[in-house]
């Protein structure tokens, strides 16, 4: 009984938008007092399933706790503290993944010219190579990151528009997107470089494949929502 | 807590936390005892509210805490910070100030 209590309102506060973190906090402490109540209780002779009963209601509902945890903005996770963050914290993850990926790539490979060491590759490898990175960027990349933003919002107070159009944001500025790696190959040896451009013009054409890239998105979502509301028992 | 004036009460938790954490490091357990105490029971909180109101006033940096393991447990001891011990400053001179302005209301003869 309390054991599920104590779960039951973690779960409870994490649905109410508290930082997961503060959740688990908030419950350990609860319980530790519960705990000491109890015990107190019980040292002064009052019979164990009494003491337990006292030690719940001086330890006060669990609704008024819920308020007073829910009322405290800094208590609060980041996306439900700026609900915002859900519609544009995917485009600009992406973006700045993106960004940091290949200036990475990009720094490693002329590090390793600038060492001396001065390579060219096969024509195919390089072919290879480009469309791993391609495929990487503009597909793996985008879906990762908005999945990842809609894991975090799973179970949290979050409009599920909101998930969706910042998820949908994310994965069609992607597909508007262009990136080449361009490998020093036998015949034009060099320097290692990389091109990335925005490609407006193929707005329409590409709206169906952002679609499919932002189900794929959120199917991680949809399943963790699904699998919390077939498994939260109700709050006592 | 709650049955009381939240007008009235606004303030307070966070002027009494403050000032018990300013003098020592407590825990939960050990505040809603002192504060109970104290108060003569005239602050008896429901024992649960304090850990919100413990963990705000940390997130703002009034507040730190540290986990220490007493006797086979795990609990989370809570000191006010410089910034706190400014706080508590503040929030005591402005409590004195009205508690004196409505004491000399009750104390003053109307005709």
């Amino acid at each position: 009984m309390t054991e599920l209590r104590f779960r039951a309102l973690q779960r409870a506060l994490i649905g109410r938008g508290v930082a997961v973190r503060h959740a688990r906090r908030a419950t350990l402490e609860l319980q530790a007092h519960f705990e000491q109540l109890r015990a107190q209780g019980i040292e002064r002779g009052v019979a164990p399933a009494e003491a337990e009963r006292r030690a719940h209601e001086a330890l006060g509902g669990d609704g008024v706790l819920l308020e007073r945890y829910a009322g405290r903005k800094e208590l609060k996770a980041w996306l439900c503290r700026w609900p915002l963050l859900c519609v544009f914290g995917p485009l600009a993850s992406f973006a700045a993944a993106s960004v940091s990926i290949m200036a990475l790539l990009v720094l490693t490979l002329n590090a390793l010219h600038l060492t001396g060491h001065h390579y060219t590759v096969p024509a195919l490898a390089a072919t290879v190579v480009n469309s791993v990175v391609e495929v990487g960027m503009l597909w793996v990349l985008p879906v990762s990151v908005a999945a990842l933003f809609g894991v975090r919002a799973c179970g949290r107070p979050i409009p599920v528009s909101g998930l969706i159009s910042g998820v949908l944001l994310a994965c069609f500025a992607a597909r508007l997107m262009n990136v080449g790696l361009m490998l020093p190959v036998a015949g034009h040896p060099g320097r290692a470089s990389m091109g990335f451009r925005i490609a407006f013009s193929a707005v329409a054409g590409e709206l169906t494949p952002a679609l499919i890239t932002t189900a794929v998105a959120l199917a991680p979502y949809f399943l963790l929502r699904h699998r919390r509301m077939a498994a939260s028992p109700p709050l006592g | 807590m709650s049955k009381r004036d939240p007008t009235l009460m606004s303030g307070v938790p966070e002027l009494v936390l403050l000032r018990l954490l300013a003098q020592r490091e407590m825990y939960g357990y050990d505040i809603a005892r002192a504060l109970k105490l104290l108060s003569h029971e005239a602050l008896s909180l429901g024992e649960g509210v304090l850990y919100p109101a413990l963990h705000a006033l940390e997130a703002r940096g009034l507040l730190r805490s540290r986990s220490r393991q007493v006797e086979g447990r795990m609990r989370i001891y809570y000191q006010a910070t410089p910034k706190g011990r400014r706080r508590l400053e503040r929030l005591a001179a402005n409590w004195r100030r009205m508690s004196e302005g409505v004491e000399r209301i009750l104390g003053a003869h109307h005709d």
